[in-house]
């Protein structure tokens, strides 16, 4: 390429053309409408009402099938007659299913769908300055006088609730971070600023945008003017206060909302000021792209007994954990990637020393073998 | 280990991902570059859905070893977005000879969610000469140059060329007060 070439390059237009392109989506309800439509084009047995273990195989897997059965039907016939010539006799016996090739192949398909990104980071809720309760007289609980405080200090665990049944794979998402001059650069063509790390934990790459002024926006009209109103699926939370953009993460049974490592929804945010106007937005990058693979879950009940089997110390709050939520968070994948990690939120509630507190404890979706 | 769970263990065929995973990964991305190339959200949204029911229906002859996913689907919607421009030539080419019939209003419950600023940018991309759209479109869209130059039959050096060509001439058309 020539030096002419080089210096047409206006990197401040490419980059407006980046992040215009990783904005630019569909309508929202689009992606599911239109995977519906290839849905019924797939024949019954590729359907998701098909049962998992039908649904699962592929065109060779079908054909495997077919010779296996052969084979079986060769084998549960020949049975009698090789037992007789053994000298077992008697009745004949049946091929057993279970064989070192299933073995190898089950791996194989875990490796198969590691291999994609590797093994995942395992998504945890940030230890905080959360609040120890002050114990009160033994035995006395007083009612609550406000909302439940997070709480991810030790406690004594149960199971309350009923257990969701995943499905066999669930979506990640990995990110590049980018590096700190393109971030500033990627900032200011929205008008904003890098975030710096949060209290809240790891996050994506966050943009923070000041607003105010004489005519300040709503926040929806806020985000749109400064190109970064969310392109992605998303849950609008609207306080007198705050206006959060709960992003939500496309998975086989449906959205599952983003939360940050205190286990509080998360996106983007717009704080108001009194008079509802738009004073601050902290948006994730909008050009941030991703990329996609799936991976294979743990068992609800294996997740059941990972929530409640943290050490409890004596005198730890005794709390019942509730039905788990299937959320996403952003992990740190270190060398400048991230991910969004599918996990299991589990909350239960107590109160202590006047207060009522919400015991918090995060259970990564994915299967054990797949975590560093 | 029961046979149903044996079952669900059977390997994915090596090499290539389930059709989903393309789906959900590259749709943003295709729509984004046919908005590119044809201007209206209503037609990027018809052409996508075409791209990827055509992709659908040719996946199982689909090898991994003559093209990447991002190569194979981006020639899908290369075609795609031509072949409407060709039939939108002679439709209008139609029109001009038979009385004209009343306009119809976009439903904006059907619209986009649009960026003002990045609608005006894209619309920019869609009125210049079809290579150079293309160029910026494919460019964008996270193919390198390497990439670009294989789907427009081109050497690498040729699509920077032109792209930088194509990057002079859209910001000659951007209006004054976003340039």
């Amino acid at each position: 390429m020539t030096d002419e070439t080089e210096a047409l390059a206006d990197p401040e237009l490419q980059s407006r053309l980046d992040a215009a392109f990783a904005a630019t989506r569909p309508r929202r309800g689009f992606e599911t409408e239109l995977w519906t439509r290839l849905e019924r084009r797939r024949p019954w047995w590729r359907r998701p009402t098909a049962p998992d273990f039908v649904r699962g195989l592929s065109g060779r897997a079908w054909a495997g099938l077919g010779a296996v059965a052969v084979v079986l039907a060769a084998v549960i016939g020949m049975t009698p007659v090789l037992l007789a010539h053994t000298g077992h006799g008697g009745a004949p016996g049946t091929a057993s299913l279970a064989s070192p090739a299933a073995g190898a192949a089950a791996s194989q398909s875990k490796e198969a769908a590691a291999a994609a990104f590797g093994k995942l980071p395992v998504p945890a809720l940030a230890a905080s300055g959360a609040p120890s309760p002050s114990l009160s007289r033994p035995g006395v609980d007083q009612p609550p006088t406000a909302a439940a405080q997070p709480y991810l200090g030790p406690a004594q665990l149960t199971l309350g609730g009923a257990l969701p049944a995943l499905p066999a794979t669930l979506p990640v998402w990995r990110f590049q971070v980018p590096s700190p001059a393109s971030l500033d650069e990627l900032a200011r063509s929205l008008g904003g600023t890098a975030a710096a790390a949060g209290a809240t934990g790891y996050r994506e790459p966050l943009v923070v945008i000041q607003g105010g002024g004489a005519t300040a926006a709503t926040a929806d009209g806020f985000l749109r003017a400064h190109g970064a109103y969310p392109a992605w699926p998303h849950q609008t939370h609207a306080g007198a206060a705050r206006v959060v953009y709960v992003r939500q993460f496309e998975t086989p049974g449906g959205l599952r909302d983003q939360i940050d490592q205190q286990g509080e929804p998360a996106g983007a945010e717009v704080d108001l000021d009194p008079s509802g106007g738009a004073q601050r937005a902290v948006v994730p990058l909008p050009s941030l792209r991703l990329t996609l693979s799936s991976y294979a879950t743990r068992t609800a009940t294996r997740a059941g007994q990972d929530a409640v089997s943290g050490p409890a110390t004596a005198g730890s709050p005794p709390v019942t954990l509730g039905s788990p939520l299937l959320v996403y968070l952003a992990v740190d994948g270190g060398a400048g990637r991230g991910f969004f990690e599918p996990a299991l939120l589990f909350a239960g509630t107590f109160n202590q020393g006047g207060s009522s507190f919400e015991k918090r404890v995060l259970v990564p979706a994915i299967d054990p073998s797949q975590l560093e | 280990m029961s046979h149903a769970a044996w079952l669900r263990y059977w390997p994915v065929p090596e090499g290539k991902p389930a059709f989903e995973e393309l789906y959900r990964e590259y749709l943003g991305r295709i729509y984004a570059f046919l908005r590119s190339q044809l201007g209206s959200p209503e037609d990027a949204e018809d052409v996508t859905a075409q791209v990827f029911v055509k992709a659908f229906k040719a996946y199982g002859r689909y090898q991994p070893r003559h093209a990447t996913p991002a190569a194979w689907l981006f020639q899908i919607a290369r075609n795609a977005a031509l072949d409407h421009h060709r039939r939108r030539g002679r439709q209008e080419r139609l029109e001009r000879t038979i009385a004209r019939q009343p306009g119809v209003t976009s439903d904006p419950s059907l619209m986009a969610e649009d960026h003002i600023l990045y609608r005006e940018l894209m619309e920019a991309v869609a009125a210049l000469p079809v290579r150079q759209r293309e160029v910026i479109g494919l460019r964008h869209s996270g193919l390198s140059f390497l990439q670009v130059g294989e789907q427009m039959r081109c050497s690498e050096d040729a699509a920077k060329m032109l792209y930088h060509r194509a990057l002079k001439a859209l910001r000659a058309q951007l209006p004054e007060k976003t340039r």
